[in-house]
């Protein structure tokens, strides 16, 4: 398992995808800051620096769904996942290694991103409106959401034997999880006594449907609105033990050819 | 060239992908007449729901036409298309015209969906002839999309980089639509609350970002040079440019097809 984690980061290290990974979360951190400080003046009051702080699981989750599929997918087309099992490599330990690296990338980008936007966001806005405790909890919680849509990646690319089909699977997944739970916040936020509003069981469904969809989630961490982090990261990390388990499961199954 | 476009369209008939889209298509129009029949009843005309298509077909044409049209360069297609003598104009030709076809049916299957089960639920259009043309409009968006994503197709070899790049480029123009629509659907005027005298006073203020009226057309230009703008604007059934929207399709189309086919004539096939 070490050798196979060695080997991963060192392919890792020579991927021009992983350094143009992170050149892209740093540049978008940058921009997203630079955007807000340009516009505070016009606002007549100071951003709490939230406002682009707690981005980036959502723009990960875009960003991954890139990176996952044509990183890990390569080792499909170019048999490498065939010579590591012929090698003695068992499935499980392919699988895992293939996630836990995924995740450090996720990890990294985000820090990445994170730079610039402290660096010039510090200075420029006021501090989050937030107490240390729950910033933690934030925090963690983001992590979580970061290994679910890993997981849900790591599945989808390790079941698929094509490439391009893992990475339009990841990507097109991820938009239409983006779009449908645009239209669950959608049908939430219609104010009471309009004929639109919703409550009773129908609410609860749709606000647990919600609390679920990790796009839901990263929502709720960018308006800083997760009003239970914990029962958040508890999902993401239901999300992440099913998505492997399954992925897991059917990749130890797959015919590799 | 005849040849080669019965042969796309050959390949077409036989491909599951393309039927998923179709299936897709159809049923989004249907649906969309059904949940809006059970949400507010006979209310909503069915013009209102239209032009749902114009939204989706963008998306629906980043996945099909990379997947479909890349798959000739893995398998080697369009080198023996052209060792078979055919040249890389007609080749790329071909390929677009096939992939204007199957925009032209999503978004008729679509269409034909929509009023299969918007006429007896909803009632029939209310404006015939303006719903003719914005769909006119709207079929001209969907060339301009198939123009760009056949020149990113046309030019990259891989399958699996065309495919995100066509992903991606669908994603950068929604974002860049939504961007320039929000800056210009901003209101001149917004309330801003103050605290005088322990009362909450509600007072209307200019806003300082709201574009002035030589800025508009610029705004707007960019809005309807996007056929993701085009499209939010076709989901209000009637746009207010019509012919600036056309001869933006138009020139999307005419560009992006004459820039894609210099990158196309100088490559390498290898």
């Amino acid at each position: 398992m070490r050798n196979l984690l060695s080997a991963d980061l060192f392919r890792l290290r020579k991927s021009a995808l992983f350094w143009g990974l992170l050149l892209v979360s740093a540049a978008l951190g940058a921009l997203a800051t630079i955007q807000h400080v340009m516009a505070q003046p016009h606002s007549g009051h100071r951003f709490p620096l939230s406002i682009d702080f707690f981005a980036y699981p959502l723009l990960l989750g875009f960003e991954i769904a890139v990176f996952i599929p044509l990183f890990f997918g390569a080792e499909y087309s170019d048999g490498t996942i065939r010579n590591k099992i012929a090698l003695g490599c068992s499935r499980l330990s392919v699988y895992l290694v293939h996630l836990l690296v995924s995740f450090g990338t996720a990890v990294l980008a985000s820090i990445v991103y994170l730079v610039p936007v402290l660096a010039i966001g510090i200075p420029a806005f006021d501090p989050m409106p937030v107490d240390r405790k729950t910033l933690f909890l934030l925090l963690l919680g983001s992590l979580a959401l970061l290994a679910a849509y890993c997981a849900l990646y790591t599945a989808a690319t390790m079941n698929c034997g094509r490439k391009s089909s893992a990475a339009v699977t990841c990507l097109a997944g991820m938009m239409a999880v983006y779009f449908l739970t645009g239209g669950i916040e959608n049908r939430l936020a219609y104010p009471e006594y309009t004929p639109y509003h919703v409550d009773g069981t129908a609410r609860a469904v749709l606000e647990t449907i919600f609390d679920l969809s990790p796009v839901g989630q990263s929502l709720q961490y960018l308006w800083l609105e997760a009003a239970d982090p914990a029962r958040l990261a508890l999902y993401s990390l239901g999300i992440t033990a099913v998505a492997t388990a399954a992925g897991a499961a059917l990749f130890r199954r797959k015919d590799l050819k | 060239m005849t040849n080669l476009l019965s042969a796309n369209l050959f390949r077409i008939k036989k491909n599951h992908l393309f039927w998923g889209c179709l299936l897709i298509s159809a049923a989004v129009g249907g649906w969309q007449a059904i949940q809006t029949f059970l949400e507010h009843g006979r209310t909503v005309p069915l013009d209102a729901i239209f032009f749902v298509y114009t939204m989706l077909i963008g998306l629906l044409l980043s996945v099909f036409l990379p997947l479909f049209f890349g798959s000739e360069y893995s398998d080697g297609a369009i080198r023996n298309k052209l060792a078979a003598g055919h040249t890389r104009l007609s080749v790329y030709l071909s390929n677009l015209t096939a992939a204007v076809l199957t925009a032209a049916l999503f978004c008729g299957a679509c269409i034909l969906f929509t009023l299969a089960a918007g006429v007896p639920l909803l009632g029939g259009p209310k404006y015939p002839g303006l719903l003719l043309k914005t769909t006119l409009l709207s079929f001209m968006m969907a060339a301009a999309w198939c123009a760009l994503y056949t020149a990113v197709i046309m030019n990259c070899s891989r399958k699996s980089a065309s495919a995100v790049m066509c992903m991606l480029l669908y994603l950068l123009l929604f974002m860049a639509a939504t961007w320039v629509f929000a800056k210009l659907d901003a209101p001149e005027f917004w309330p801003s609350l103050e605290l005088i005298d322990g009362e909450m006073v509600s007072e209307m203020v200019p806003n300082p970002t709201y574009l002035t009226a030589d800025q508009r057309p610029f705004y707007e230009f960019l809005l309807d040079l996007n056929p993701m703008g085009q499209a939010i604007q076709y989901i209000d059934v009637s746009p207010v440019r019509p012919l600036q929207l056309a001869l933006c399709s138009v020139g999307v189309f005419a560009v992006t097809t004459a820039a894609g086919l210099a990158l196309f004539q100088r490559k390498d096939l290898k």
